[in-house]
C-alpha cells in the first residue's frame, strides 16, 4: 500500500514539472514583459534594462525556467502587480470561499445525484428511469452560465426569494451569507447531480447483471441488501473517479459563475486579474486548478486501492 | 499488389457501415432529434444573410431594448438591434469556433497519439506525460490563460480552445492505435514489407475514425460551451459581431425591459449543445457497441 502511494505520487512528478511548464511557457506567450507591463508604454530603456535585470529577464529562458520552478516549488509564485500582495496568500484568502462554495455544490450534486442513479437503474425502462434520464440529460447539456442567469432571474428577479448576487462573511451576518450561497451552489451542483446519475445508472446497469448478485439473490437475501451490501458497493467504484474529478474541477474555482454572482473566490479572483492584466496571479490560479486536479486524481487512484482488494493484490 | 489484401478489408467494410451508419443513426428517436437540432443551426449558419430579417450589426437608436412584437419576434436588444437576427447570425460564431478548434485539436490529436501508439517507448513517454499535464487544466481555465496571453479575440479563442482539447483526441486516437496494431491485417502489411507511413494511413487510420467521430460530437459540445463562456466574459468574440455568449451577458442586464434576449441566447446554446450530446450518445451506440451506453 505504502509502495503504491510513493510510486505513485514519484509517477505525478513528471506530470507536475509539465504542467509548471506549461504554465511558465502559456505566460511567456504575453506580449511585451513584466517590466515594460510594470514601466508603461515608453519606458526609459536604463531603468527597463535594470527592472530587467532584477526579474532575471536578462537570463536565457531554460535559466529563468529552472529559477521560477525553484521559488514556485518553495511556495513562492510572485507577487500581485496590483497591490504587491504575495500571490500565494491571495490565493489562500480566497480559497476557503471557493471551497465553500463547491463543499455545498458537491452536497446538493450528491443528494440529487446519487438515488436518482440507484432507482432509474432498479427502475430500468420505467417512466420514471425515462423522467430522470431526460432531466439529466438537459442538466448535462445546460451550459452553467445560463442556468445561472434562469436562476437569477426566477428566484431574485420575479419571486424576490434570493439576493441575485453578492457576499456576506459569515461572522458578520450568517443568514445573509447562505441566501447568497444557495443560487452559485445549485447552480454548481445541478450539472454534477446530472453527470453522477449518469455514471451511477450506468455502473449499477452493469453491476445488476453480474453473477454474484445473483448469486446473493439466490441465498433468498432481501432486496435492499443486495441493492446496497452488494450492487451498491460495487458500482461505487467507478463512480468514485467522475466524483473525485468533479471535485478536483470545483476546487479550482468556476471562473464564470462566481462572476455572475460574485462570489469573490479563486475563479473570481482569476477573472479580476484578467480584466487588471495581473498575470502573476492568473499564473498562480490556473495552476492551483491543475495542482488540485491531479491530487484528486492521486486520492482517487489510491481509494480505488483501498475499496478493491483485486486492485490491491496486483 | 503489396499489401492489397490489406487494403481490400480496411475499405470495404467502411463504404458499406458508412450509409448504414446514417441510416442507423436516423433510426433512433433520440439521435434523430439530436441530427435535426444540430442540422437547422448549422443551416442557420450557412445560410444566415438569407433568413435573417434584418441587419445583425446596424445600430436602430429609436426601438432600443423593446419586448418581442410582430416586426422583432424576439425584441430588440440594447441598440435596437433585432435579436432573433442576432442569434442566428450568433450561429455563424459557434459552428465556426467550435470546427477550427475542435480541426485543430483533431489533427494534433491524430498526429500525436499516432506516433505514441505506433512507435511507443521514449517518445510515446514524451507525448503522453505532457497531455496528462495538459489535460490537468479545467478548460474554462486553461483557455482563459492561453487567452489572458495572447489577447482577446476570435482567432485567438479558436487556437486557445483547440490547445485545450488535443489530449482527449490524442489519448483515443492512442488507444485505439494500440488496440488496431495488434491486429493480422497490419501484421500482413507488415510482413508484405509495406511502410511504416504507408501502414499508418491506409491500415491503422481507417479503423480508428469511429472513436475520433464520437468524440469529435461530443469536442463540438464543449467547444461551443467554452466559446460562449469566453465571449460571455468578454475575451472571446469581440462586438460588434454577434455571438451567443456576449449577447447572454448584456441580455442579463436588461431583463425587465426585454426578458427574452438573454433566454434566447441560452437557449441557442444548449438547443445545439443538446443536439450534439444527442448525436455523440447515438454514434456512440452505432459506432462503437463496446462503449454501449446502458
Amino acid at each position: 500500500m505504502t509502495a503504491f502511494i510513493a510510486r505513485r505520487l514519484l509517477q505525478m512528478i513528471p506530470v507536475l514539472v509539465l504542467v509548471l511548464a506549461l504554465v511558465f511557457v502559456i505566460f511567456r506567450l504575453v506580449p511585451g514583459d513584466p517590466a515594460q507591463l510594470i514601466l508603461g508604454a515608453n519606458p526609459d530603456p536604463d531603468s527597463l534594462a535594470a527592472l530587467r535585470h532584477k526579474f532575471g529577464l536578462d537570463q536565457p529562458l531554460p535559466i529563468q525556467f529552472l529559477k521560477w520552478l525553484g521559488d514556485a516549488v518553495q511556495g513562492d509564485l510572485g507577487s500581485s502587480r496590483i497591490n504587491d500582495q504575495s500571490v500565494v496568500s491571495l490565493i489562500l484568502e480566497k480559497f476557503p470561499v471557493t471551497l465553500e462554495l463547491a463543499a455545498l455544490a458537491m452536497v446538493i450534486g450528491c443528494v440529487i445525484g446519487i438515488p436518482a442513479g440507484i432507482i432509474s437503474a432498479l427502475k430500468r425502462d420505467s417512466w420514471v428511469d425515462i423522467g430522470a434520464r431526460v432531466i439529466s440529460l438537459f442538466g448535462f447539456s445546460v451550459p452553467n452560465y445560463w442556468l445561472a442567469i434562469l436562476l437569477v432571474i426566477v428566484f431574485s428577479l420575479k419571486l424576490d426569494w434570493l439576493p441575485p448576487a453578492g457576499y456576506k462573511p459569515l461572522r458578520e451576518d450568517p443568514v445573509a451569507h447562505f441566501r447568497y450561497l444557495i443560487l452559485p451552489a445549485v447552480t454548481m451542483g445541478l450539472p454534477i447531480a446530472a453527470e453522477q446519475m449518469r455514471f451511477l445508472r450506468a455502473s449499477m446497469l452493469d453491476v445488476i447483471h453480474q453473477d454474484y448478485i445473483r448469486t446473493a439473490r439466490a441465498k433468498g437475501l432481501g432486496g435492499r441488501s443486495v441493492v446496497i451490501r452488494h450492487a451498491l458497493k460495487n458500482a461505487l467504484i467507478p463512480f468514485l473517479t467522475i466524483t473525485g474529478l468533479q471535485i478536483g474541477f470545483l476546487l479550482g474555482g468556476s471562473v464564470v459563475v462566481e462572476q455572475i454572482f460574485s462570489w469573490p473566490g479563486i475563479g473570481w479572483l482569476t477573472y479580476q486579474s484578467i480584466t487588471s492584466r495581473d498575470y502573476a496571479v492568473v499564473q498562480g490560479a490556473v495552476l492551483v486548478g491543475a495542482v488540485g486536479f491531479l491530487v484528486m486524481n492521486l486520492l482517487v487512484d489510491i481509494s480505488y486501492v483501498l475499496l478493491d482488494p483485486r486492485i490491491r493484490a496486483e | 499488389m503489396k499489401a492489397s489484401t490489406a487494403r481490400t478489408l480496411d475499405i470495404e467494410p467502411k463504404l458499406r457501415s458508412r450509409k448504414s451508419t446514417l441510416r442507423l443513426l436516423l433510426s433512433r428517436k433520440a439521435s434523430a432529434i439530436g441530427f435535426v437540432l444540430y442540422t437547422i443551426v448549422v443551416l442557420a449558419a450557412i445560410f444566415a444573410p438569407v433568413i435573417a430579417p434584418y441587419d445583425p450589426i446596424k445600430i436602430a437608436p429609436k426601438i432600443i431594448l423593446h419586448p418581442p412584437s410582430m416586426d422583432h419576434w424576439l425584441g430588440t436588444d440594447e441598440l435596437g438591434r433585432d435579436v432573433l437576427t442576432r442569434i442566428i447570425f450568433g450561429a455563424r460564431v459557434s459552428i465556426a469556433v467550435s470546427v477550427i478548434a475542435i480541426t485543430i485539436a483533431l489533427f494534433s490529436g491524430i498526429i500525436l497519439g499516432m506516433i505514441s501508439g505506433f512507435y511507443g517507448g521514449w517518445s510515446s513517454s514524451v507525448i503522453m506525460r505532457t497531455m496528462d499535464a495538459l489535460a490537468a487544466f479545467p478548460a474554462v481555465l486553461l483557455a482563459l490563460g492561453i487567452l489572458s496571453a495572447l489577447g482577446p479575440g476570435i482567432r485567438n479563442a479558436m487556437i486557445a480552445i483547440g490547445v485545450v482539447y488535443i489530449p482527449a483526441f490524442a489519448r483515443v486516437m492512442r488507444g485505439s492505435v494500440l488496440a488496431v496494431k495488434q491486429s493480422e491485417y497490419v501484421e500482413a502489411a507488415r510482413a508484405s514489407g509495406a511502410s511504416p507511413a504507408y501502414i499508418m494511413r491506409k491500415s491503422i487510420f481507417p479503423n480508428c475514425v469511429s472513436p475520433l467521430l464520437v468524440h469529435s460530437s461530443i469536442g463540438f459540445a464543449n467547444a461551443i460551451i467554452v466559446e460562449a463562456a469566453l465571449s460571455f466574459l468578454g475575451l472571446g468574440t469581440q462586438p460588434p459581431t454577434a455571438s451567443w455568449g456576449a449577447m447572454l451577458n448584456d441580455g442579463r442586464n436588461f431583463v425587465d425591459q426585454n426578458l427574452w434576449y438573454s433566454i434566447a441566447a441560452g437557449s441557442a446554446i444548449f438547443i445545439t449543445v443538446l443536439g450534439l450530446n444527442l448525436l455523440g450518445d447515438g454514434l456512440r451506440d452505432v459506432l462503437d457497441p463496446r462503449l454501449r451506453s446502458t
